[in-house]
């Protein structure tokens, strides 16, 4: 990665400091984000938008198609709507039927697919769909808030603001399968589009042409009811809805089974934050427009609500941080040499990791010519990573584990509390989800999501072995510690790989797995509904396709303050 | 029905590691019926050939497989007998190519691959043996097939299906209820 001459050469923090799992769980979005990658792209090429079919009733049921037109390919959401009876609304993966299903087409679908995507598309898992499609979703409402949008609107009256900040999305997406699954095109069919270059491109347009469906769906609900007296929702309160997405076990296994390119994700960020530290001299206005997005990104944690007790205090201590940045940024010099330095070391001593983690994430605004660079590096091109090299000598392999799992010799993994919990896939939908090892049966169907642990066991077995022996040799006899070989000559290129925590423990939180995964697709107002499970909201404040703009196309994420 | 090249390695991992391989060789037994699919063949044929056979007489072409890629060389004579499937050997030994190419012959069949291209015929192709395989060096592979989908019978899907049901747990209430916390309420 090359340094420009702006800055000096600042080491990138180490991965036995940013790797932990209350760190992962502390990460806010940042300009690397995936969302906010897609919408500089889009505003700076100036994509073209249209909606040439909204066929929905006056029960809300139809379809609608919204095209997204790059410098060389069109993008199709195809949006199915449906009469849902509450009963059936659950946001799981066990669900079997939603208030709006998706497909993102790749190209303008003739109507022989739509037809086909119809008879498809509903079903979700249980449906297939084809290498013409990129992505498939589903979302449900927010009964309560939509309900309320629908009558005010109708009514010819606006919603009530403090209702739409009370749950910030009309609609939550509750799965956005892409990269194969269910029969949609490979990753690789799409990987070498500039476009779709940066991880999750396709299904995070996916799911900002979604945004701009559901307010199409809520009005066209609210004239169907409130015939002439209907009114369009108010611009400014539209912004500001995002799209709910509502998360449970299934990511955590996601980061742990992609150790590369979990890896290319914290590299980047963490490689942005060491350039951007290296800048010897802050201009006035780097300075200026730090301070500026600070105060923005302030409002949005005043915005910011949680019931669950554990995110309650994080927000209390995340409130108490930024008061105590504030008054430490009346007397920061910012004309000295290496200030982002100086202020992130500051920080790591004063705040906590929630606090540390929005302040690294602001101090690369003002830096996006030293950043956004980067965001094309986040993607997994390295498949020969994950080739085992078997001349490796035991002694080698020892060493390499040793790095990334060496504060796991700490732990006696007989005890019970370290090995609590077994990750297993349920026969109901292939469910992902976590028993408790000592009173359920299913430490039999247990997948190999505890890296730590399986590395013990090998470096267990390894004792046996002289350090110049070769790992083919130890496999051959040992073919269950494959898997933490495979891992340990990952860790070569992917020093970030690999979280360093246990991740089968008693008191594991495996929502802070499912928040470093989100915050990289540029999620905000993380809301858990329990130690498994969160709510979030995408694109909050984002301007809607016909209005995306090179000015607006990237800081939307920050609030604006109120006039 | 067409498959993508992810569900096929989805697939075959979970088949594997319910077959009885380590996590680890379900992996790699994963990246082989990939590499085959991605150049055309019948994959997912082979390994569900594989993995049907639970007392095995012959060799195991992905443990040799996985064999020949770890040490980076093939065998010294140029041999492998008894082997159960061999097709599903080609994608091993191709990781051990850095220029040149290899071709294996068993049965009336030849495969030839410069590690990134196949060249493949003959009736024994997707067949179980078990055969003697030949191996010899420097042959040219003309470029083959590639292909973006996998075409897998329905039988072996359905083979490969019932062993990576193996590894799912069995629905129980407790599960349902306490497994993916799903929090108080589903609606808001």
């Amino acid at each position: 990665m090359k340094q420009t001459d702006q800055s000096t050469s600042i080491q990138r923090r180490d991965p036995a400091q940013v790797m932990r799992l209350s760190r992962l769980g502390s990460l806010h979005q940042c300009r690397l984000s995936f969302m906010r990658q897609l919408t500089r792209r889009m505003a700076r090429e100036e994509w073209t938008f249209e909606r040439p079919v909204f066929d929905i009733d006056s029960n809300g049921v139809g379809r609608a198609i919204y095209t997204a037109q790059g410098p060389e390919r069109t993008y199709s959401l195809v949006a199915f709507a449906h009469d849902l009876p509450p009963e059936k609304r659950s946001d799981r993966v066990i669900a079997e039927a939603w208030d709006a299903t998706f497909t993102l087409f790749d190209g303008v679908p003739t109507t022989a697919d739509i037809d086909r995507l119809e008879q498809n598309v509903p079903l979700q898992e249980a449906g297939r769909v084809s290498e013409s499609e990129l992505s498939v979703s589903r979302a449900n409402r927010s009964v309560r808030l939509w309900e309320h949008v629908v009558a005010r609107l109708a009514l010819g009256q606006q919603p009530d603001a403090d209702q739409i900040d009370a749950v910030g999305y009309l609609m939550r997406t509750t799965a956005v399968y892409g990269s194969g699954k269910l029969g949609a095109a490979d990753r690789e069919v799409i990987a070498a589009r500039e476009e779709m270059q940066a991880p999750f491109q396709a299904e995070m347009l996916s799911v900002y042409l979604t945004r701009a469906f559901v307010r199409d769906l809520v009005e066209h609900m609210a004239r169907s009811k409130g015939g002439d007296k209907a009114v369009p929702l108010d611009p400014g309160i539209a912004r500001r809805l995002g799209i709910g997405n509502s998360t449970g076990l299934g990511m955590a296994p996601f980061i742990v089974n992609h150790p590369v390119l979990f890896n290319n994700w914290i590299m980047a960020r963490e490689e942005a934050l060491a350039r951007v530290c290296g800048v010897e001299r802050a201009d006035p206005e780097e300075v200026s427009l730090f301070l500026t997005l600070l105060d923005r990104a302030a409002i949005g944690v005043d915005r910011w609500r949680s019931e669950h007790p554990v995110q309650i205090a994080k927000l209390a201590e995340l409130r108490s941080d930024i008061a105590a940045l504030r008054a430490h940024l009346a007397e920061v010099d910012f004309t000295a040499a290496r200030p982002w330095d100086a202020l992130l070391r500051w920080a790591e001593g004063r705040l906590t990791e929630e606090g540390q983690e929005w302040l690294a994430s602001l101090m690369l605004e003002p830096y996006g010519a030293l950043v956004d660079g980067l965001g094309c590096c986040m993607s997994d091109a390295n498949p020969q990573a994950a080739r085992i090299d078997g001349t490796m000598t035991v002694g080698q392999l020892r060493d390499l584990i040793e790095v990334s799992f060496g504060w796991a010799r700490a732990i006696d993994w007989n005890a019970p509390e370290a090995c609590a919990r077994v990750w297993y896939t349920s026969e109901e939908k292939l469910e992902p989800r976590l028993g408790e090892r000592f009173e359920e049966p299913v430490a039999d169907y247990e997948q190999p999501l505890a890296p730590a642990r399986d590395a013990a066991l090998a470096c267990a077995a390894l004792e046996e072995w002289p350090d110049d022996s070769r790992i083919a040799d130890f496999l051959m006899a040992h073919p269950e510690h494959r898997h933490t070989a495979r891992r340990a000559q990952i860790s070569r290129v992917a020093p970030y790989g690999e979280i360093r925590d246990n991740t089968i423990s008693a008191d594991v939180m495996p929502i802070d797995m499912l928040r470093a995964k989100l915050s990289f697709f540029g999620a905000t107002g993380f809301d858990p509904r329990s130690d498994r499970w969160v709510r979030i909201c995408m694109y909050s404040g984002a301007p809607y396709p016909a209005d995306l703009t090179p000015e607006n196309g990237d800081l939307w994420i920050y609030p604006e303050a109120p006039a | 029905m067409t498959y993508s090249l992810n569900e096929v390695s989805a697939m075959a991992k979970k088949a594997a590691r319910g077959a009885g391989f380590s996590w680890g060789m379900a992996e790699d037994a994963a990246m082989a019926t990939r590499w085959l699919c991605a150049r055309g063949l019948r994959g997912c044929d082979a390994l569900a050939g594989r993995l049907s056979i639970s007392d095995l007489d012959g060799a195991c072409s992905v443990h040799i497989g996985c064999k020949i890629m770890d040490l980076q060389q093939c065998p010294d004579d140029g041999v492998m007998s008894g082997v159960a499937w061999p097709i599903l050997l080609l994608p091993f030994v191709a990781q051990t190519l850095n220029g040149g190419s290899v071709t294996l012959r068993w049965g009336n069949a030849e495969a030839t691959t410069d590690g990134r291209n196949l060249s493949a015929s003959g009736s024994d192709l997707i067949c179980e043996g078990p055969f003697d395989v030949s191996l010899v060096r420097g042959e040219i592979c003309h470029s083959g097939h590639t292909a973006t989908r996998a075409h897998p019978s329905p039988d072996s899907w359905a083979v490969l299906e019932s062993l990576a049901h193996r590894t799912y747990a069995p629905a129980t209430e407790e599960s349902r209820l306490s497994g993916a916390g799903a929090g108080l309420s589903d609606n808001d």
